[in-house]
């Protein structure tokens, strides 16, 4: 990477192979176009499987994982996406890939930059199944934008996600309206994490009868924590450091059952 | 006996004499058992001295350590190491133009895009390619991330 023209010239690899350029200050949108770019010229030496015909490969099982909020399913249907991904190079795997991993880069509470790598593939996996795949993963990409930092991109992206959407809801601050979709019994798990995570902003209690509205959670009680640690300070707040206890002794315990059943 | 030309012993003792006296004058007398003047020695050692004061000032010194100079020796540095790394040509702040030192202050504050961004870029080759990741882990560097990558050859 150079500065060449008043823009950010980024070449790949021993051969410098140029990739393409980026303003000064970035945004995610500059850097989803150049990614787009890149992809399509890579593609052209190694097109994608155009046999696409038949059933979307674990799509409806990797995205019950993702809605679900639970990172180790998720974890667990991402693997198998490798494996076909590997084998097929389907280009319908894309979208579903892009979910899961913006769902595990939301469940993330990085504040000493050690998911980079996490985040970079939500967003390659994004790009290429916006530029491969007629789906449009909009709400992936709200969502990753926010996890990423980019708060005013994800609040743009969300005005065009319907609007009974509970992550249009939540970025748009409809904290009633919100709290509302996330009461209901088919409820998506998402509008309760960020029915949630709203909670966690107004107080430790306010967070904790939220959360134990819809308890238990199994195996996605870390992830309902995260919402707490991203709004609360964890040195000042003596109720959130013991729910923490408990939630990882509940989650020890789920992880050993799972791998005893596994074995 | 005139008191004032030759003073008595206990004159001597009770009265100091009214001339003043130096306290090399008590020196002025060889010092018993040395065969030279006490002076004589004074003087030349004061010469030489002298001289070495002298030529020590016209010899090349190394330049007094000081809290002011070695800032700002750390602060040239520091920004010579800056302009290395926005990959300009190394220059001086000394010897940089004033017309020029915008452009020079502007690249050292310059900020890098978002890591993330470049290691997305090694992503997509790595999904939609995958053969120079393959090739480099047989070369033991699959874990370099990108950015590092550009930053050293920086």
């Amino acid at each position: 990477m150079e500065w060449r023209d008043n823009r950010w010239a980024i070449e790949y690899g021993d051969a410098r192979e140029s990739v393409g350029s980026l303003p000064d200050l970035p945004s995610l949108a500059d850097a989803r176009a150049m990614l787009a770019q890149w992809a399509a010229t890579l593609a052209k030496a190694r097109p994608l499987s155009a046999d696409i015909t038949g059933q979307v490969p674990l799509a409806a099982r990797v995205r019950s994982a993702a809605d679900s909020l639970s990172a180790p399913s998720t974890i667990r249907a991402l693997t198998e996406i490798d494996e076909q991904w590997r084998r097929s190079r389907d280009p319908r795997l894309l979208t579903p890939a892009a979910e899961a991993l913006s769902a595990l880069a939301l469940y993330v509470e990085d504040r000493a930059d050690m998911a980079d790598a996490l985040y970079a593939r939500a967003l390659a996996s994004s790009v290429l199944a916006r530029t491969f795949t007629s789906e449009s993963p909009r709400r992936t990409d709200v969502l990753l934008a926010h996890a990423m930092g980019y708060y005013g991109e994800a609040d743009d992206s969300a005005r065009a996600l319907p609007l009974d959407d509970p992550i249009r809801r939540f970025f748009e601050h409809a904290d009633s309206s919100l709290v509302s979709l996330a009461r209901r019994d088919n409820a998506e798990p998402i509008a309760r994490y960020l029915a949630i995570t709203r909670a966690a902003e107004g107080g430790t209690a306010a967070w904790l009868s939220a959360r134990s509205m819809w308890a238990p959670w199994r195996g996605q009680t870390t992830v309902a924590l995260r919402s707490g640690l991203s709004a609360r300070d964890f040195d000042l707040d003596q109720a959130l450091p013991t729910a923490l206890a408990t939630a990882l002794q509940q989650l020890t315990k789920w992880a050993n059952q799972g791998n005893a059943s596994g074995s | 006996m005139d008191p004032g030309t030759e003073p008595s012993r206990s004159r001597d003792v009770l009265w100091p004499s009214p001339r003043p006296q130096s306290i090399l004058s008590r020196l002025e007398f060889p010092v018993p058992g040395s065969p030279f003047p006490v002076r004589l020695v004074l003087g030349i050692a004061a010469l030489v001295i002298f001289v070495v004061l002298a030529v020590r000032d016209r010899m090349p010194q190394e330049p007094a350590v000081t809290p002011a100079p070695a800032a700002s020796d750390s602060a040239a540095r520091t920004i010579r190491d800056l302009v290395r790394y926005a990959r300009t040509p190394a220059r001086s702040v000394l010897t940089v133009q004033p017309h020029e030192m915008v452009d020079v202050i502007r690249a050292t504050r310059r900020v890098r895009p978002d890591r993330r961004f470049l290691l997305a870029v090694a992503d997509v080759h790595g999904l939609l390619i995958g053969a120079e990741r393959a090739a480099a882990r047989s070369r033991g560097v699959a874990r370099q991330p990108l950015g590092d990558r550009v930053r050293r050859r920086a």
